[in-house]
């Protein structure tokens, strides 16, 4: 071992504290990546399902945005009309209203889901992605949400009641949950039996041929006529995202800055503790002529050592929680992220060593003369 | 040779009312080789004068010579430095680091005075086994007994082969065979490597071993300083 390496050992803290100050940093990194799983387990309800593959060009009635809020209704001639646009490939209705689905022998309020009516079962517009089953093959089948199988009791071949109608469950979807509501997929011919106004659609979907930029078929579409706005789906997705996270961000980023906050008092009492507690040997390195330096490289490597302990003990208690509540409670949909690890991991140890700054100047204070005491 | 010289030192120690003449006019001189005992009551500054001929206070005035080398007027990593290669220590108590293996504690205060690794590790290693705790040396202190700490402790004073060792009450804490066992040992190698060793003690069963005894009291040296 180098004399580096012996003076960060000599300086290293009691096992003990090591554990528990490596737990109190996995607890606050923990906290902050759940809160950005949280977060994106909300917005990927939405952006997944609008920002499909082939759903390149998204056309609402003017005065609408986005799905959660939507009022206006377009004419379904609108489809055959944008059609012959050049560049579109597919341009298809899209249906949207909410719908009570029960169960047969349960018959109660049921749950308010969305209900996306489409041109099942390959058209634009439907589950983005199955977790079990198939897409709806008949006026009969639904494509029900994950969560909302799960809160039903159902699953693939049962029977549930869609506003009293009866739908066999031909799948299971995911990434279609909105905590507050999930979705429902039916096809498109199903639509009258659930209420839904006959000769009329929410959405018009376009899908564009690779020489055409969506955001300039938008446009187009927009100019076509003043009923009409089209939004690309980048843009699209935008708009859904801060509909649904509009309310959630500010308060996300607000426990986001105390987890960070609390993070850098607790390696600032970490740095502050290990030159306090370690003042007898820190007096005794400099008697023996160890240059300053090196102690506060010591001491800075060994709480670099903790926090960075600490954030991959966080980071993997999160991963495991976000798997283990996918099976275990899939109404709380978390979608955790390496990138967020990526960001909380280099935040918290820079945090940590900025935190570390003070107490550090306080070795100057250390007096190698002490060393002579017991 | 002279390993340190004190000429006409004075030191302070405290501030404000609460300030006071540690040291006064202190003149002392120690050959190579040679081993002094240093007298005193509790506060009559025995290890403020420890502090300054080991470089880690400096003198108020006066002056102080290392192995030849005045200390005056050198910047504290210029006398941290003289400090790793020139000086060894045994604290009261032993001090050794807790964290550290016996072993560790030689290598780094080794490597500190920028002897290499695998010189240190042989240096080491010989030494502990002259000391007869080479069985020991992958213990850590909290594992030892009294006797065998300050055994530990000298062999990291001499492991560098310093031209000063400074011991403070090294036999406070032991028992009688045990403190003439270090006292033994510390006067033997010293010698032995040609070094000179100032013993700060009031302790009479160490007097055999010493080549001179110097009293101080009340910061100032009354007999036994040497020729400076």
């Amino acid at each position: 071992m180098t004399s580096h390496d012996l003076v960060r050992r000599s300086l290293s803290a009691r096992p003990s504290r090591v554990v528990a100050s490596s737990a109190g940093i996995a607890g606050c990194v923990l906290l902050v990546l759940l809160l950005f799983s949280v977060s994106r387990g909300i917005t990927t309800g939405v952006s997944s399902f609008v920002g499909q593959d082939g759903a390149d060009v998204w056309v609402a009635p003017r005065g609408s945005d986005n799905l959660i809020r939507n009022s206006g209704l377009l004419p379904s001639s609108a489809a055959a009309r944008l059609a012959t646009l050049p560049g579109v490939l597919r341009a298809e209705p899209v249906l949207r209203g909410f719908v009570s689905v029960s169960r047969p022998r349960d018959p109660g309020p049921g749950l308010n889901l969305l209900a996306i009516g489409y041109r099942a079962p390959s058209g634009l517009g439907g589950p983005p992605l199955m977790d079990r089953g198939r897409s709806p093959a008949n006026p009969h089948e639904v494509v029900l949400d994950r969560a909302a199988a799960w809160r039903l009791g159902v699953v693939p071949t049962d029977t549930v009641l869609l506003n009293d109608v009866p739908f066999m469950v031909s799948g299971v979807s995911d990434r279609t949950n909105l905590i507050a509501t999930q979705f429902a997929f039916v096809s498109e011919s199903a639509a009258p039996r659930l209420g839904i106004l006959p000769g009329a659609v929410s959405f018009i979907v376009l899908e564009v041929d690779g020489d055409t930029a969506p955001e300039t078929l938008a446009r187009s579409v927009s100019e076509l006529d003043s009923a009409f706005v089209g939004m690309s789906r980048s843009r699209f997705v935008a708009n859904n995202v801060r509909e649904v996270a509009a309310g959630f961000r500010p308060m996300q980023s607000l426990l986001s800055l105390v987890g960070f906050l609390i993070a850098a008092i607790f390696v600032g009492l970490l740095v502050h503790s290990a030159v306090e507690d370690r003042h007898r040997e820190i007096s005794i390195l400099l008697a023996i002529g160890t240059p300053a330096f090196l102690a506060a490289r010591g001491i800075l490597l060994n709480v670099f050592a903790m926090v960075l302990a600490g954030c991959l003990l966080g980071s993997g208690v999160a991963l495991i929680i976000a798997r283990s509540l996918r099976y275990w409670i899939p109404t709380l949909e978390l979608a955790p992220r390496f990138a967020d690890t990526g960001f909380v991991i280099p935040s918290f140890l820079m945090v940590g060593m900025i935190a570390a700054i003070v107490p550090l100047l306080r070795l100057r204070n250390v007096d190698p003369v002490d060393a002579f005491r017991p | 040779m002279n390993a340190l010289v004190l000429d006409q030192v004075c030191k302070s120690r405290g501030s404000g009312a609460q300030r006071v003449a540690a040291l006064r006019d202190v003149s002392l001189r120690i050959r190579r080789g040679e081993l002094v005992m240093l007298e005193g009551p509790s506060g009559s500054g025995k290890t403020t004068l420890l502090a300054v001929a080991g470089s880690l206070l400096t003198a108020d005035s006066g002056s102080v010579e290392l192995g030849g080398e005045s200390l005056c007027g050198r910047s504290s990593s210029e006398r941290r430095r003289l400090r790793a290669s020139c000086v060894g220590f045994v604290f009261q108590h032993a001090n050794l680091l807790t964290s550290l293996s016996v072993r560790q504690n030689l290598l780094l205060r080794s490597q500190l005075a920028g002897v290499s690794r695998a010189e240190a590790a042989r240096s080491a290693d010989e030494l502990l086994e002259r000391l007869g705790i080479e069985k020991l040396a992958d213990r850590f202190p909290d594992a030892l007994s009294g006797g065998e700490e300050m055994r530990a402790a000298v062999a990291r004073a001499l492991v560098h082969r310093p031209i000063l060792v400074l011991a403070d009450e090294p036999s406070a804490s032991l028992d009688g065979d045990s403190a003439l066992s270090v006292a033994d040992a510390l006067s033997r190698i010293a010698r032995e490597r040609n070094a000179a060793v100032l013993v700060a003690t009031h302790d009479a069963r160490l007097t055999p071993y010493s080549d001179r005894r110097a009293g101080l009291l009340d910061g100032m040296l009354r007999n036994g300083g040497g020729n400076v």
